[in-house]
């Protein structure tokens, strides 16, 4: 069987949101990557972070510093198939 | 050549703005959102841009710095809060110091929307009375708009007391900071600012064609334009999502690195710095000129707090007159004329003549001054020989 690999992903409609949000996690040694909004969820040019799905605090910093998001999904990949579930901000 | 006319704009610009600006525009330069050349959509500009309004968020005293928004200068600041806010019927007080930038939306919004102006006069030194503000508040009153700093007359208002005065009265209150900005503390929390103007190429000696607009997160403002704005572009609704929602179209990135580069330039000095070296000047300045027969001087007494500007006459010249002479017998150039401040001048009955409005910057000197005051001398001296003559 193949390996599934496992992620959350914030998305942002702002790209000041998006580097607000980077500008606040690197500030707290938050691990993540900021990449391109994935094409299954919108063909808009913006941006998302992904994380590690157990690094449930990401989600909480982002809340408290105000910063505007516009969707939190989890990923999970099997070979080429993506499964993304919507999750609740 | 002297060049005394900073409140106009900045000049020169410190080094590092000419340096930045000209790196930036040859090697950076894409389109901040729409770059296209990342796979990620970001590149240096958006960086440089988020920097940047970070910087001016420092400045203003807020920590919400997405909501600072970028325009295309104050005119262009004060048109989107004055418009985004005041709606059909409503009643906004303001004062004879403000500029044109402030009067000429106002009464276009009298006739559009029918809304109802108080302006508030000034005293001899030119003060604003908060008590006289508070007492023209009505039922109808939704906004209160002062300038912080008159460019004609360099007087200063009292913003934290107006700003309590709104926050009482439940009012938006907003503040034109263009002739302060970078000179001036400014902290729109403590102060209350709801809306806040800055321009870019004065006092905070960017290039002209930059300014931006604080929103208080609360207020619920219109937008002036709508368009692109690189996000959330399969809607055909303008986002609203800050700043992106008052910013539609191609955002002025030299401007933007420029200002960045000039903020970088006054923390570099410091505010306090810099404004005792312009206030030294502005010191200087009205000494000297007491002693010139015929010279009269409006605004603060020497001893008050002042913006760094003075405007002054020479009794039987006009001002177009005694700009011309200082600009092509000494090369020192002022501003003369009526400074786009109509009910300023009006007030000060100077409206038929005008005024010479001398401004500095952190780039003059004494010296410069010191020549400023033999030349006013000069002309003053011929001029009582001339009329001794007639």
């Amino acid at each position: 069987m193949e390996e599934k690999q496992k992620y959350n992903l914030i998305i942002f409609n702002s790209t000041h949101q998006a580097l607000a949000a980077e500008d606040l996690l690197l500030a707290a040694n938050c691990k993540f990557n900021l990449v391109p909004i994935l094409p299954e969820i919108s063909a808009d040019c913006g941006l998302a972070i992904r994380f590690q799905i157990e690094q449930t605090e990401i989600l909480n910093l982002l809340k408290q510093a105000k910063i505007e998001m516009a969707g939190y999904y989890k990923v999970v990949k099997s070979g080429i198939n993506k499964n993304i579930t919507q999750l609740e901000i | 050549m002297i060049y005394v006319n900073n409140s106009a704009t900045t000049w020169p610009k410190p080094e590092n703005v000419y340096q930045q600006v000209n790196e930036f525009f040859r090697n950076s330069a894409l389109n901040p959102g729409r770059s296209g050349t990342s796979s990620l959509g970001i590149s240096p500009v958006e960086r440089k841009i988020f920097k940047v309004r970070k910087q001016l968020a420092d400045l203003i005293g807020t920590k919400n710095y997405a909501q600072i928004i970028f325009t295309s200068g104050a005119t262009h600041s004060l048109n989107i809060a004055l418009k985004g806010i005041l709606k059909q019927g409503d009643h906004v007080i303001t004062t004879c110091l403000e500029h044109n930038s402030v009067l000429r939306p106002l009464k276009k919004l009298e006739k559009d929307r029918d809304i109802k102006i108080t302006v508030i006069s000034f005293d001899q030194q030119g003060y604003i009375s908060p008590t006289t503000i508070e007492k023209a508040i009505t039922e109808r009153t939704r906004l209160i708009v002062t300038t912080h700093a008159s460019n004609v007359i360099g007087t200063l208002v009292d913003l934290k007391k107006i700003g309590q005065l709104a926050r009482q009265h439940s009012l938006i209150y907003l503040v034109d900071a263009a002739q302060s900005a970078g000179v001036f503390e400014l902290d729109v929390k403590e102060m209350g600012i709801d809306l806040l103007a800055l321009a870019g190429h004065k006092s905070l000696y960017g290039p002209a064609g930059i300014g931006a607009l604080y929103v208080n997160p609360e207020l619920e403002l219109d937008t002036l334009i709508e368009g692109g704005t690189g996000t959330n572009s399969l809607s055909v609704e303008q986002p609203l999502a800050m700043p992106d929602k008052y910013e539609s179209g191609t955002l002025n990135n030299l401007g933007i690195v420029g200002l960045g580069a000039g903020l970088e330039f006054i923390n570099q000095i410091g505010m306090e710095k810099i404004r005792e070296h312009e206030l030294d000047l502005v010191k200087q300045l009205l000494e000297g000129l007491q002693k010139i027969n015929g010279i009269k001087v409006y605004g603060p007494a020497v001893d008050k707090l002042r913006a760094p500007v003075v405007s002054l006459e020479l009794t039987g010249m006009s001002a177009a007159e005694l700009g011309h002479l200082l600009e092509n017998k000494f090369e020192i150039r002022v501003r003369s004329g009526l400074h786009c401040a109509p009910l300023l001048h009006r007030a000060l009955g100077t409206e038929e003549r005008g005024l010479v409005r001398i401004s500095f910057s952190y780039f003059n000197t004494k010296k410069e001054v010191e020549f400023i005051l033999q030349s006013l001398a000069e002309l003053a001296f011929r001029l009582e020989r001339r009329q001794e003559n007639e």
